[in-house]
């Protein structure tokens, strides 16, 4: 039953975006060991910030493929679990593709694996509010990269380290409790100006 | 030919309002431009330029390498929804390929609207502090030979991309691609790239040539068969092949279209 409903999910959210930071994980881990200097740092770096980014478009991509709020709005299973599962199909998803990245960069630090993490779940949690605040999936997945540069441009010099990865998982509550909240609101769920 | 010329300016327009009902490209773009304005402005190279223009120059270089991803990811399904709306629009007299100049120009011309105010906004404070006029033209022109070709050769990869793939893989797609193009450089990977060279659709070489960047990819001293010293043809041929590389890719769009179009048809008879 729990298998049939995890199929049920993916196939909602696409396969192609549940695959795809499984598949670019696996890709990129393949090209970190494969190079000769070792995932010298900023190999390991640009792949770990590539997976990060892969894991939120597809996020934004999976969330907002879905035409009929209105019907899902009438079933006994809340909204917000329905996404709840698709967020976690994606998830567990991006966790499996950033553990096989980390596996096959040999004498990688910790930190680095923390900063993926970090950045990969404020990226999640910025993807799942855009899904809900914006009126489509481009602005959504544009609202990610958006969020992936501000990070790397300007976040990552002033917060370095362990400092900056708790200030992502900071950051990361605001998006995810605006959407939380916004999923169990039906007025902020339907296109405006539909009546 | 004259009814194309008298009904394409028509569809950009309805395109470019569509655009800016739908407010994506105002909450998520606005923000991103400015931001990186502000890194450009305050980042080192920007600081030690000797004249006006250069901290113009390095701003619509920080546009070109990182807001025109956000255009690209943005824009990379407008086409496949153009497409998705299929008959309806195969019922007007309008010729396809207006229509796609159109559904993909409109987009573009608002998205280019941000970046553009910012260039803007930054070459008006220079003139004023400097108390010269040039930043306001060099803004001009960074919009024109910088910012905008390379905008347009990515938001037209991406339209090809979104017609061809999934539209998660597309996107993952234009950012690795204009990542590969524009910033990788051998040192960061060790793989063959064309950034720094003339086919490099950052706009490196007008930076260099027309507005005196300090220091871009284009003049680092490093030489080979495509990376030509920075001058004034260098620049064009830059400017040509990143004008090139859009124009290809539209007519590639164009292709794919009617080929959707008469599967379509085709269809249609054997049913």
């Amino acid at each position: 039953m729990q298998l049939l409903l995890c199929r049920h999910e993916i196939r909602r959210c696409g396969v192609g975006s549940v695959a795809a930071p499984l598949v670019a994980g696996a890709a990129l881990g393949a090209g970190v060991a494969v190079s000769t200097d070792g995932a010298g740092t900023p190999g390991a770096w640009a792949a770990g910030a590539a997976l990060s980014l892969v894991a939120g478009l597809a996020t934004a991509a999976g969330l907002s493929r879905e035409p009929l709020v209105e019907l899902h709005l009438t079933l006994p299973t809340p909204y917000r679990t329905t996404v709840g599962r698709r967020l976690l199909m994606l998830v567990g998803s991006a966790a499996i593709g950033a553990l096989a990245l980390a596996a096959s960069a040999h004498g990688e630090s910790a930190a680095t694996a923390a900063h993926v993490a970090g950045l990969t779940t404020l990226l999640l949690a910025v993807a799942a509010w855009a899904c809900v605040a914006l009126p489509s999936a481009g602005a959504a997945s544009g609202a990610v990269i958006g969020a992936w540069l501000g990070v790397l441009l300007v976040l990552d010099r002033l917060a370095q380290g362990s400092i900056g990865v708790a200030v992502f998982v900071a950051l990361a509550t605001l998006p995810a409790v605006s959407a939380h909240r916004a999923l169990g609101d039906p007025e902020r769920l339907l296109p405006r100006g539909a009546s | 030919m004259g009814s194309a010329t008298a009904t394409l300016p028509g569809a950009v327009r309805y395109e470019a309002l569509i655009a800016v009902r739908q407010r994506l490209l105002w909450v998520v773009l606005a923000p991103m431009a400015a931001l990186i304005a502000l890194v450009a402005v305050s980042s080192p190279a920007a600081g030690d330029a000797d004249s006006a223009s250069a901290g113009v120059a390095v701003t619509a270089l920080g546009l070109s390498a990182f807001y025109t991803m956000g255009v690209g990811v943005a824009l990379s399904d407008c086409l496949a929804r153009h497409r998705a709306g299929g008959d309806l629009l195969e019922a007007t007299p309008t010729a396809p390929t207006v229509r796609l100049l159109g559904a993909v120009g409109g987009p573009l011309a608002v998205a280019l609207v941000p970046a553009g105010a910012v260039l803007l906004l930054v070459g008006t404070i220079r003139a004023l502090v400097d108390a010269s006029p040039d930043p306001i033209g060099a803004a001009a022109v960074a919009l024109l030979t910088i910012v905008a070709p390379g905008a347009l050769a990515l938001t037209a990869l991406a339209v090809v991309l979104g017609l061809w793939l999934p539209v998660v893989f597309a996107r993952i797609a234009v950012v690795l691609t204009w990542g590969w193009a524009t910033l990788l450089t051998p040192g960061l990977l060790p793989v063959p790239t064309v950034t720094g060279t003339i086919l490099s659709p950052l706009g490196g070489y007008p930076a260099v040539t027309w507005l005196g960047a300090p220091s871009t990819w284009a003049d680092r001293g490093e030489t080979g068969p495509l990376r030509l010293a920075a001058d004034d043809g260098a620049a064009l041929l830059n400017l040509g092949a990143t004008l090139l590389i859009g124009l290809a890719l539209l007519a590639l769009a164009r292709l794919l279209l009617s080929e959707a179009g008469s599967r379509i048809r085709k269809e249609d008879q054997t049913r």
